[in-house]
This record gives structure tokens, C-alpha cells and sequence, in this order.
């Protein structure tokens, strides 16, 4: 089954978002302190939708502010599919 | 009254990326036209463009800026570092009120649009981007140039296709007479992807020839249309009084502007280009004897370069001045056309030479101009730049190499 | 500080806005507390997040446009059009008398011909599969469209001008820019008569999908009536708008001469730009603020001069905090004072069209002593706590009022008109 790794968000990233940081790095920090805005995690939320099939509502958005939250939460919806 | 005096140029250009590269280019007569390589360009009769060549935008720009803005705006934001880079400021020391930025916007993100706009019939509303929103409109490249430089003063977006750099640049000098102390104009485009190209088929007046050096021969003989390309150029202005105190003598200035609208079509009535001239150096205080070279807009369409022919011989009298267009080296830019012109102007008048007009071999008949075709040396004190857009629009622009008031 | 003779009036007006079109269905409209918003017609909106919009009943042919100028120009040119000639034939002017050389148009655009260019990107596309578009099915004025330029050039032949012709495309402070450009080409003498206001019609399905994408409509598609709801503590987004506002300005001694109606008079424009961010708004208004003093510095006035402010209030969280925070910063206790409303709660939001119709409802008010109330507020903010004429319009003596305008990019932009008759 499909899973969001850490290796796989700093590739969205990368091309979301010009945030040119390895997959060890981003897993401590928030997407602000990546340099990340608000149409940036928004494009980066709805890459993952669209790749993994998964839907992310307005509500959860406002709550996945790391990369860590991000991972985590795609990967229990994931799960429960 | 104040001055508005050019201390800053910054070039993307098809046969040269960077002040130099473009100028040195332009004087020895190298094209940047050549077959369009962003799309494969098979199935269109138009196969030609101007590119920039060697244009990364990783390099040019902020890693962060690239995803959420277009070719368009990346071309921009490279421009006004080497403009601003040239001028010698560094905006984060001068008043954030008194600095803004007017660009000419002529048809937006139109590859980034494209982009987006396949994925929502293709797939659906929820594989629009984000950044579509901030990309492809007509104002992303002056909003991104004032924040990437904290300019928070009177900023503003002008539309008139290929005349809207003189706009531009005319608006950013009223700007700066209310009261800011720097403006970045001028104005960049990127038009170049295949809905972008099939629009622009739709005039008729696109050259469909595949011979880079036949294809864009305004006031030509065989003058069949003209080549699209993309890039432009940006520009830092100070009032003249400001500049000096800092040490720095410029470019030139932006002396007079005139615009005007053409008569409906079908009025038989003369167009609005010689008013626009008319106005410019009135408003520049010269009289035509004063100019030195006109750069014309050059459409490389016959009916349209025998109308502009007339408006020059009217107001000059027969080819009574030198008249050049060192577009037929990129092509037309659309909003960054003009603003591409007026650099090429100062850049003549700092260097003594007129920049030729690549192609031409035999002029047409009603089209007797004293057409530069060769790098011509002499003193350049002051020079016209025209432009007309796409649906009625002129401009002209004025600009001296000497201190002059505008009335 | 603008010269006495260089003084600008409006004198003519015609609009474009949702529900019924002209001035005078627009002005009942945005007086009665009514909306009209709606959920969306003009496209199949089933996959959207936001499925709501204010939409204009408007036909073209019963507006009086031709069927060549029908076929030319997409729905924003219409719009531009059909209020052009109402602003003229409103303002009384003759055309055939002043020099079409001293006449000029600014229009303001946000975006353009999308509609056309969407229309016609989904045939030669053949429904979004080929990125090599196909030519051969192109319509001739494919490139008009693709140019946001065309709006100004059908404002042109239409006004029969010759002066200075331009687009203005600030995002959504387009409509409040362009008429503060036409204020310039008046007070600078470029022009005699300006024709002056902007058009937008983005109610399209690109334009609907980029706003979902960032959140920035309300996706209240179950009380479509209900959903632009500015300065409420249950408000979701904005709601999209479309229309178009035309005025005709002149220079007050002018139009005095020729005994023209003046509905009112435009004393000062100011813009700034927040060089913060492309959508986010620094919450102290800041440079929105700038803009406001510098108006009013234009006309030698003082907050306490302000009679109504009409505001942007857009319906998004962010906008309305911003805007307040604008108020008070520019304003002082005058902002605890004076009315503030939103006419988006009843027209949505037409990107830069929003702003020349704000100018023409400002105009309107002054003219007829009428403030516009703001619809569905039903429970404020409690960090938007100004006065903001909940529901129901008020007859007021204005004297002064004040018009704001804020978009992507970063631009604020401020208006102060005043009434017609001013010393």
C-alpha cells in the first residue's frame, strides 16, 4: 500500500515550494520554519491529494503545519482506506 | 521640475541575456531568432521566435519564487537585480514609501495559465494549483518585484500591448514627480507556448517564414509579418537631482510621452502615431530637428510599416533622420518590446552609436527611411522611441542624453 | 494637493452589476438589503468547492450591442461596453463636439477576456487533452482575447476617444486605479474628458478553480443568499461577483459650463503596496492606512470630514481584521464613528471590476444621501467592532466619503469623493 515518506514530502516540496532541504532535516521542523507560506503548504497539501488519493479537508489543513504532521496524518488516512 | 533620469538597465533579451551580452549582440548584428525550442513547433506555421538564451531560472532568482510565478515574471525579477545592481542602489536603505514599481503586462503567465488551466478540463477543479492564482495575472510581476525589493509605494500594472512600456515608464516618471524617489518600470513577456503562439496567429500577422534572417524585415520589400519572441527589460529611474547626489550621472532621460488612440478602423483617418511623437517632444521640449534617431516600432507588416514610414517623414521630413529597429534581432516582446527599445536608445547615446536594422535589403515603396542597416557611429543626444499595440494603442517616448524639463 | 481648476467631477454613470443591469436596478439593489447571490448558472459548477456567485441577468442583444459586437467580445467587453455608452449618453456629453483627441479611457481589469480565453482554450484543446493546441479551430479574434488591452480599445471606439487609452490591471484594485488614473490625465491636462471605470467576468470555471485552491471563496453552497457575509463572525470567504462600472469624468469647471449633472466630485487618490506577500495581509493595515492619510492630505481634510466609508470588505477572515485595523490606524476614534459598509455582501466580489463600482455606488450615495448597508451581518466579528450599517440603509447627509480597495499582490489603493457643489 502507498505511504508518504519523509523522502517522498521533501520531493513535493522541492517542487511546491523551491524548499531545497533533505528528508532528515524537515522531519524536526514546522513548514514556517522551512519557509513554507500558507499557498505553499496549500500547494504541497493538494500535490498529495491528487498522488495519493487521499483527502485532506479545509479543517486538517489548518492543523498540519509540519512536515511531521503531514506525514503522519496522510499516512493513518491511508491506513484507514 | 525634476528630471527622470535612467540609472539602471537590466536586459533579457533574446540574443543576449544581461545589459552587455544584448548590446554587444545587437551591435554586431546577431540574431536571437531562431526555431522555437520550449514546445516542439512542427504543426504551426509559425515555427520562429525569440528566446532567451541560457536563461536558468535557479541561477537568476530565489529558489522559493520559482514554482509560484511564470517564465514570464522569472525573466522580470532577473531584469530588475541587474537593474537595480546597475543603478548602484540597494532598496533595503531608502524609504519603503518612496519607491514603487510600474510594469507593462501584455498577455500574463500565459505557459504557467496554459499549464494549469490543462490540468482543470483534463482532471478537474482539485488539480488546480495554488499559485495559479498569483502566476498568471496580469499584475504578478509588479506585485513580486515589490515584494522581493520592499517597495511599498504607489505601484501599478499598464496594459497596451506592445505600447505599454512607454506607458509604463511615462506612469512611473508621474510617480516620481508626486513624490517617490525611485521607480522600477519597464516590463518583460513570455508568451511563447502553444496556446500563447495560436493567439497570437489569429492577427495575420505573424511571419510564417522559416528563414531566421528573412523572416522579420520591417519596412522591407519583402516585409511579411513579424517574429514573437520573449524577455524585456527593466529600468531604474530617480529624479535626476536625487541620482546626482549620490554621485551617479545615468543613462539619460525620460524627457516627454505622448499617447494616443487610432481612429476606429474603417474611419480612413490618419492614426494616432505622429500625434503621440508630436506630443512627446513638445511635452521633451525639442523640436524634431533635435532628434537624433528614431526607433520605430517596426511592425514588419506592409500596410502598417508605410503608415509609420508617414508619421516619421511628416513630422521629420523625408529621411531626414536615422530611424532603426534593433528588434528585427529579437523579435517583437509585446510588453517588454518597448521597454527593450528605450534601453537600446540610452544605450546608444552612452556609447555614440545607433544600432542597426538586421534583414533588410531593399526598403519598400513608401517606406524611404533612412534605415540604420549598419552600427552607425555619431553623437546621440536625444531619441524617439515609438510603439503602437495591438488594437489601436501609440506611444512614443522622448529621451535625452542632457538634462531636460519636461513642461 | 490638487489645483482648483484641475478639480475632477463625475457626470455620468453607467453599471453593470449582478441581478438586473443599469444604474438604477444596481442602485435599488445595493439600498434594499437584498443579494444576489446565487448559486452558479453560468457553468457546471458540480466539482467545486465554492458552487456560489453573484451573477448579472444580462443579455447582450437586449442591451442594445450588435450581433458582430456580440460574436467580438467576451462577456467582460459587453459588460465594458453596454456601460460606456450609458455613462455617455448619462453624462449628457456630445461626442460629436468635444476633440476625440482630449477624450481618454482608463479601464480597470483583474482578468481580462479569461471567459473567451477559456472557452476557446477548451475547443482548440479538444476539452484539455492536447497541449499542441490545434489552430484550425481558432476564432479571428482569439488574440483580443488573449490581450486584457481589447477592454480598453472596445471602451475607446465606443467612447469614439483618441487621447490616451489604457488598461489598468492592479489585481483587485484595478477598478479604484483606473479611475485614479483618469484623475491623473485630468489633473496633468492630457485630457479633457476621461471615460473611465473597469470590467471583469470571471464567474469561469478556471477562475472559480484557482480560488478553491486557495481556500479563498466561501464554500457555503447550502444558503447561496447568504454566503458573502463581510465583517460576521461566521463569515467563510468571499463570493465571487462579476459586472463592470463606466463613468465619465471631467474637470468640475468644465462640466459647469456645459451645465452638466454632477453626481460627485473625486478629491483625492492614493495608493500603497504592503511588499509583504502575494495574497497574506499584515493584520495593522498598514500601508492600507498610508493611503488613507495621503488622500486626505490631497483634499486638506481630516478624519473627522468622513461621513461614510465604503469599505472592501471582502468576507474573508483576513480582509475585514485588516481593513478595521486600517481604520482605526488612519482614522483614530473617527473610526468607532463613522458608517462602514460592505455592498460585496450583496454583489459579491468582482475582482477589478469591485472597485469602479464601488466609486459609482459612492457616487450614487452622495448623490442621494443614501448609505448602503451591509447584508447578512448578523453577528460581528468581535475584532471587526465598527459601525458597518448592519442590514438596512440610512439616509445621511454626506459630505465626504471614502472608498478602499485591496488585492493579491499587495495593493491597497484609497478614493475620497465628495459631494457635488463642494466649496
Amino acid at each position: 500500500m502507498a505511504r508518504l515518506t519523509f523522502e517522498d514530502l521533501a520531493g513535493i516540496m522541492r517542487e511546491c515550494a523551491g524548499a531545497d532541504e533533505s528528508a532528515d532535516l524537515i522531519a524536526g521542523m514546522t513548514f514556517e520554519e522551512l519557509g513554507c507560506d500558507s499557498l505553499a503548504v496549500l500547494q504541497i497539501a493538494s500535490q498529495i491529494q491528487n498522488r495519493y488519493q487521499v483527502k485532506i479537508p479545509d479543517e486538517a489543513i489548518e492543523e498540519l503545519t509540519s512536515p511531521t504532521s503531514m506525514v503522519d496524518y496522510v499516512n493513518q488516512r491511508l491506513a484507514a482506506a | 521640475m525634476t528630471a527622470a533620469l535612467v540609472t539602471g538597465l537590466g536586459v533579457a533579451a533574446p540574443n543576449g541575456l544581461g545589459t552587455e551580452e544584448y548590446w554587444s549582440a545587437t551591435l554586431a548584428g546577431r540574431t536571437g531568432i531562431g526555431r522555437i525550442t520550449r514546445f516542439d513547433p512542427e504543426r504551426y506555421p509559425v515555427r520562429l521566435a525569440g528566446e532567451v538564451p541560457g536563461f536558468a531560472a535557479a541561477e537568476a532568482i530565489p529558489g522559493r519564487l520559482i514554482p509560484q510565478t511564470d517564465h514570464w515574471t522569472h525573466l522580470a525579477l532577473a531584469a530588475t537585480d541587474m537593474a537595480l545592481d546597475d543603478a548602484g542602489v540597494d532598496p533595503a536603505e531608502l524609504p519603503e514609501y518612496e519607491m514603487t514599481v510600474v510594469t507593462a503586462s501584455s498577455s500574463g503567465g500565459t505557459e504557467f495559465g496554459q499549464r494549469e488551466i490543462e490540468r482543470l478540463w483534463d482532471k478537474g477543479p482539485g488539480w488546480v494549483g495554488a499559485y495559479q492564482s498569483i502566476a498568471w495575472f496580469y499584475a504578478a510581476t509588479t506585485g513580486q518585484v515589490s515584494i522581493r525589493h520592499g517597495m511599498r509605494g504607489p505601484c501599478g500594472v499598464i496594459c497596451a500591448e506592445q505600447a505599454g512600456g512607454l506607458d509604463a515608464a511615462a506612469h512611473a516618471v508621474r510617480m516620481l514627480r508626486s513624490g517617490a524617489r525611485l521607480a522600477v518600470t519597464g516590463g518583460t513577456d513570455a508568451s511563447l507556448c502553444p496556446y500563447g503562439l495560436v493567439a497570437q496567429l489569429a492577427t495575420g500577422a505573424l511571419s510564417t517564414s522559416d528563414d531566421p534572417g528573412r523572416a522579420y524585415l520591417p519596412f522591407d520589400r519583402e516585409a511579411s509579418g513579424y517574429v514573437p519572441g520573449e524577455g524585456g527589460a527593466m529600468l531604474v529611474i530617480e529624479p535626476d537631482d536625487v541620482a546626482r547626489a549620490r554621485g551617479v550621472h545615468g543613462y539619460g532621460c525620460l524627457a516627454g510621452h505622448g499617447a494616443t488612440f487610432d481612429p476606429p478602423p474603417g474611419s480612413g483617418r490618419e492614426p494616432g502615431l505622429r500625434r503621440a511623437a508630436e506630443i512627446a517632444l513638445d511635452r521633451a521640449g525639442l523640436a524634431p530637428r533635435d532628434v537624433d534617431v528614431v526607433f520605430a516600432d517596426a511592425l514588419g507588416v506592409p500596410a502598417r510599416d508605410r503608415e509609420e514610414a508617414r508619421a516619421i517623414e511628416a513630422l521629420f521630413g523625408p529621411r531626414a533622420v536615422p530611424v532603426t529597429a534593433p528588434k528585427t534581432m529579437t523579435g517583437r516582446l509585446y510588453a517588454g518590446g518597448a521597454a527593450l527599445d528605450m534601453a537600446a536608445a540610452l544605450l546608444a547615446m552612452r556609447d555614440g552609436v545607433v544600432p542597426p536594422t538586421v534583414g533588410v535589403t531593399e526598403l519598400a515603396d513608401g517606406c524611404g527611411l533612412d534605415l540604420v542597416r549598419e552600427p552607425r557611429e555619431m553623437p546621440v543626444r536625444a531619441a524617439l522611441v515609438l510603439a503602437r499595440g495591438h488594437g489601436g494603442f501609440n506611444s512614443a517616448v522622448a529621451l535625452t542624453a542632457v538634462r531636460r524639463t519636461q513642461n | 494637493m490638487i489645483d482648483d481648476d484641475a478639480r475632477v467631477v463625475i457626470t455620468g454613470i453607467g453599471v453593470v452589476a449582478p441581478g438586473d443591469p443599469g444604474t438604477k436596478a444596481f442602485w435599488d439593489l445595493i439600498t434594499s438589503g437584498r443579494t444576489a447571490t446565487r448559486a452558479i448558472t453560468l457553468f457546471d459548477a458540480e466539482p467545486f468547492r465554492s458552487r456560489v456567485a453573484a451573477e448579472c441577468d444580462f443579455d447582450p442583444a437586449a442591451e442594445g450591442l450588435s450581433p458582430q459586437e456580440i460574436r467580438r467580445m467576451d462577456r467582460a467587453g459587453q459588460f465594458g461596453v453596454v456601460c460606456a455608452r450609458q455613462a455617455l449618453a448619462d453624462s449628457g456629453l456630445d461626442t460629436g463636439v468635444v476633440p476625440p483627441e482630449r477624450v481618454a479611457v482608463s479601464v480597470g481589469s483583474a482578468v481580462g477576456c479569461t471567459m473567451g480565453l477559456e472557452e476557446e482554450y477548451v475547443v482548440l484543446s479538444d476539452g484539455g487533452r492536447n497541449w499542441l493546441v490545434d489552430p484550425s479551430y481558432a476564432v479571428p479574434h482569439l488574440y483580443g482575447y488573449m490581450v486584457p488591452s481589447t477592454l480598453a480599445t472596445e471602451v475607446a471606439w465606443a467612447s469614439c476617444a483618441e487621447g490616451p487609452v489604457g488598461l489598468i490591471s492592479t489585481g483587485c484594485t484595478a477598478g479604484l486605479d483606473a479611475v485614479g488614473y483618469a484623475c491623473r490625465l485630468l489633473w496633468e491636462g492630457s485630457a479633457d474628458v476621461v471615460v473611465a471605470g473597469a470590467t471583469d467576468a470571471p464567474i469561469s470555471p478556471i477562475t472559480s478553480a484557482c480560488f478553491d485552491a486557495i481556500k479563498a471563496t466561501s464554500p457555503n453552497n447550502e444558503d447561496p443568499g447568504h454566503a458573502s457575509r463581510p465583517f460576521d463572525a461566521e463569515r467563510d470567504g468571499f463570493v465571487l461577483g462579476e459586472g463592470a462600472a463606466i463613468m465619465v469624468l471631467e474637470r468640475r469647471d468644465a462640466a459647469r459650463r456645459r451645465g452638466a449633472q454632477i453626481y460627485a466630485e473625486i478629491l483625492g487618490f492614493a495608493s500603497r503596496s504592503n511588499a509583504y506577500h502575494m495574497t497574506g495581509l499584515k493584520p495593522d493595515g498598514r500601508e492600507m492606512a498610508e493611503a488613507i492619510t495621503e488622500t486626505l492630505g490631497q483634499a486638506r481634510l481630516g478624519p473627522e470630514d468622513i461621513d461614510y466609508i465604503n469599505a472592501h470588505g471582502s468576507g474573508t477572515k483576513q480582509n475585514d481584521r485588516h481593513e478595521t485595523a486600517a481604520f482605526k490606524r488612519s482614522l483614530g476614534g473617527r473610526a468607532y464613528e463613522v458608517p462602514v459598509s460592505s455592498i460585496k455582501s450583496m454583489i459579491g466580489h468582482s475582482l477589478g471590476a469591485i472597485g469602479s463600482i464601488e466609486v459609482a455606488a459612492c457616487a450614487l450615495a452622495l448623490h442621494h444621501g443614501v448609505v448602503p448597508p451591509t447584508a447578512n451581518l448578523h453577528n460581528p466579528d468581535p475584532e471587526c467592532d465598527l459601525d458597518y450599517v448592519p442590514l438596512t440603509a440610512r439616509e445621511a447627509d454626506l459630505d465626504v466619503v471614502l472608498s478602499v480597495g485591496s488585492g493579491f499582490g499587495g495593493f491597497q489603493s484609497a478614493m475620497l469623493l465628495g459631494r457635488a457643489g463642494r466649496p
